[in-house]
């Protein structure tokens, strides 16, 4: 065992540290009691950040719809290379659509991409182009698509 | 808009979204419980969602310069919730009061006050112990270290388990739970569970030492 004590000084700081740790719940079932100890539904204050979050990216620079018109040339360029949906039935760009939304949600929190909400009511040329955009956002975020996506 | 958070979260999954979301605001909510006692109440109109979705929209907008090369964004923004919270609970105790004029959002008087304050402590408030700094007179900063070990000391009291953990810290036991875990021969789970425990304890003695 170390014998050199500490300080009265360097006692109190490890101990507000430690403490500071000590108030991140340990797990979501933990968390949500805190939150409903406060008087917060946490399923609505849920609802609401994720609203805040689909705002903030869909309204953001970054967002490929907000760009400037070269930008959103290149970009139709960009989405015109990938490749994948092409010769794909119905069947298959839906269970591909079903299985990028499933993976990453995020893909769908913008507004736009809600309008295409009725998949069954889409046309297939729709459907390939909600896809194709799909693809596009989740690769534009920086993320390596899986082989069979 | 900060392109690293931009891509962090439009790469996330609901899920994980809703997870950062809901740990944030629990953080936020035991943090104000936490530190009411010492500074009293946050201004009028203000509360733990606010603050959350505050940080959320800084991170996002690029106003905070998050650096993923030096720290992962959960640890960022909980930093910076802890910055922003201290902050208002600082100005109400020790300098003044926050109002907002009729018609100007309360919001907008926090963000211009921080700001400013910002750009000459921007190191200040990083540390969640750097608060000992601030007491500029030794005598009172000697006198609340003093008042800060004699409350630890009173709140493992009879609890063998939770001295343990304050005997290893005195020791020079590392402050992680990690280490703690090493040096008492327990899991991590454990150590948590005391030091909830024990910090639990001590803000009811500093509550009933401020109250009384």
């Amino acid at each position: 065992m170390n014998t050199k004590r500490r300080n009265d000084e360097k006692v109190v700081i490890a101990f507000e540290r430690l403490f500071d740790d000590s108030l991140v719940p340990n797990s979501l079932e933990e968390a949500d009691e805190t939150i409903r100890r406060a008087g917060i539904n946490p399923d609505k204050y849920r609802n609401e950040m994720r609203s805040l979050a689909a705002k903030l990216l869909s309204d953001s620079p970054l967002n490929w719809r907000n760009q400037s018109i070269d930008e959103i040339e290149a970009t139709r360029k960009s989405l015109g290379d990938i490749k994948l949906v092409k010769n794909l039935a119905v069947h298959q760009i839906l269970d591909r659509i079903a299985a990028l939304q499933i993976k990453y949600p995020q893909v769908f929190i913008e507004p736009v991409l809600q309008a295409h909400r009725n998949l069954e009511e889409q046309s297939e040329e729709d459907l390939a182009y909600l896809l194709q955009e799909m693809i596009f956002r989740i690769k534009q975020a920086g993320i390596d698509l899986d082989e069979d996506q | 808009m900060n392109k690293d958070a931009y891509r962090f979260f439009t790469g996330l999954s609901q899920d994980e979204l809703d997870k950062i979301f809901t740990e944030l605001l629990a953080y936020a909510i035991n943090l104000i419980d936490r530190y009411y006692w010492r500074y009293g109440v946050l201004p009028a109109g203000i509360d733990p969602q606010d603050i959350v979705q505050r940080i959320v929209i800084k991170t996002l907008s690029g106003k905070f310069n998050w650096d993923p090369s030096k720290i992962d964004l959960y640890p960022f923004m909980k930093g910076r919730i802890w910055s922003e919270t201290t902050k208002l609970f600082i100005r109400k105790e020790y300098k003044h009061e926050l109002h907002a004029s009729e018609g100007e959002d309360i919001h907008e008087v926090i963000d211009r006050e921080l700001s400013l304050e910002e750009t000459v402590e921007r190191d200040f408030y990083c540390d969640p112990a750097i608060w000992l700094d601030a007491i500029e007179n030794e005598k009172e900063r000697a006198k609340v270290i003093q008042e800060y070990i004699e409350d630890l000391l009173e709140a493992c009291q009879g609890k063998p388990e939770l001295e343990e953990i304050v005997y290893a810290i005195l020791d020079g036991c590392e402050e992680k739970p990690r280490f703690l875990a090493e040096w008492l021969k327990v899991s991590v789970d454990e150590v948590n569970n005391r030091l909830k425990r024990l910090r639990s304890r001590a803000d009811r003695i500093i509550e009933r030492r401020v109250t009384s």
